[in-house]
């Protein structure tokens, strides 16, 4: 598993860049990375994962048949890469599962980490987490976890029910109504998603109560910084 | 006699009534040329090689299942178990003695 960051090939690290360029098969769930058509131009050979997703099965389904693919796949084919967007254990639920089948098996697997899409944000968004942040995902806050308005907090992937679950935009209101119960209306947000003509992040300025009315605006790795309530 | 069973290099999942395959013995493997759905009778089929059996058993089980006649049935499940085996889906061990 090999993280290659957050998209641009020169944030790729030396030593993940030379693992890519060594491999024979490398696996991407989503190959429109830039990283990916650098790969395609070098002549590697892609094998793209996303038709997984064209299927309509829960996320869990998805992540335990990429598993699979990938264990089935090393054994008739030899050493396998799976390509990951930023550090493969930050927000990716199938390396922890994965780690765990290949050892099951009696396979080597090894992790080799990349940026993360935190670390980009830190420096653009001049967060330091020294300060004390929360980070969740959507799903997690959705569900109640225990939660602190005096510290800041980064919520993703929080435009995965309109985008990955068919346009459910009660989970948006939910997730409105959930921010209701810790800070005023017209509290300041910021999504962060990734910029369709750069490789730096968009952060758009919302506030509370506008979020569902703008839900269309949030995009699968979008994220919501909540600014700490002062 | 063979004995009919899935290949240990298919990736299947029920999707709504039926089955997605991915055989990855074919096409080396690749998603975008490989996966396959099964619906009806085709599932139905699939979901029964899940446990070893003979093209005999099959055509017994499908015939208590399904209306229709016997010569048929056997015909159209060959078709099918060929399709099978050429994307190399299924295995088939022949049995001793058979």
């Amino acid at each position: 598993m090999v993280g290659f960051g957050p998209g641009p090939w020169e944030k790729v690290t030396l030593e993940a860049a030379e693992i890519l360029l060594k491999a024979d098969r490398i696996y991407f769930r989503d190959p429109t990375w830039e990283v990916a058509e650098h790969l395609e131009r070098q002549g590697k050979r892609l094998f793209r994962l996303n038709h997984l997703y064209r299927l309509g099965l829960p996320y869990d389904e998805i992540y335990g048949m990429t598993v699979e693919i990938l264990l089935k796949s090393a054994r008739l084919y030899g050493p396998v890469v799976y390509a990951q967007a930023g550090n493969p254990f930050v927000f990716e639920f199938s390396t922890a599962r994965l780690l765990a089948e290949a050892e099951r098996e009696g396979l080597t697997a090894r992790v080799v980490e990349g940026m993360s899409c935190l670390d980009t944000m830190f420096v653009e968004h001049r967060l330091d987490p020294g300060h004390g942040l929360q980070i969740l995902n959507m799903f997690q806050v959705l569900r109640g976890v225990p939660w602190t308005p005096q510290l800041g907090a980064l919520i993703f992937q929080v435009g995965a029910p309109i985008v990955g679950y068919g346009s459910n935009f009660l989970e948006i209101m939910r997730l409105e109504a959930r921010l209701g119960q810790f800070y005023p209306a017209g509290h300041p947000l910021f999504l962060l998603r990734p910029s369709a003509t750069s490789t730096a992040q968009e952060r758009i300025p919302m506030r509370l109560g506008e979020l569902t009315r703008r839900a269309e605006e949030l995009t699968l790795y979008s994220t919501l910084y909540v600014p700490a309530r002062g | 006699m063979a004995e009919l069973g899935r290949d240990p290099y298919v990736v299947s999942r029920p999707v709504g009534e039926g089955y997605v395959l991915i055989p990855l013995r074919r096409c080396e493997g690749r998603l975008e040329d490989n996966m396959l759905s099964l619906a009806g009778v085709a599932a139905r089929i699939w979901e029964l090689l899940a446990e070893p059996t003979t093209r005999e058993g099959l055509l017994e089980r499908l015939g208590a299942e399904y209306e229709v006649e016997p010569e048929q049935l056997r015909a159209d499940v060959t078709v099918f178990l060929t399709q099978l085996e050429d994307l190399q889906a299924i295995r088939l061990n022949t049995l001793d003695g058979g």
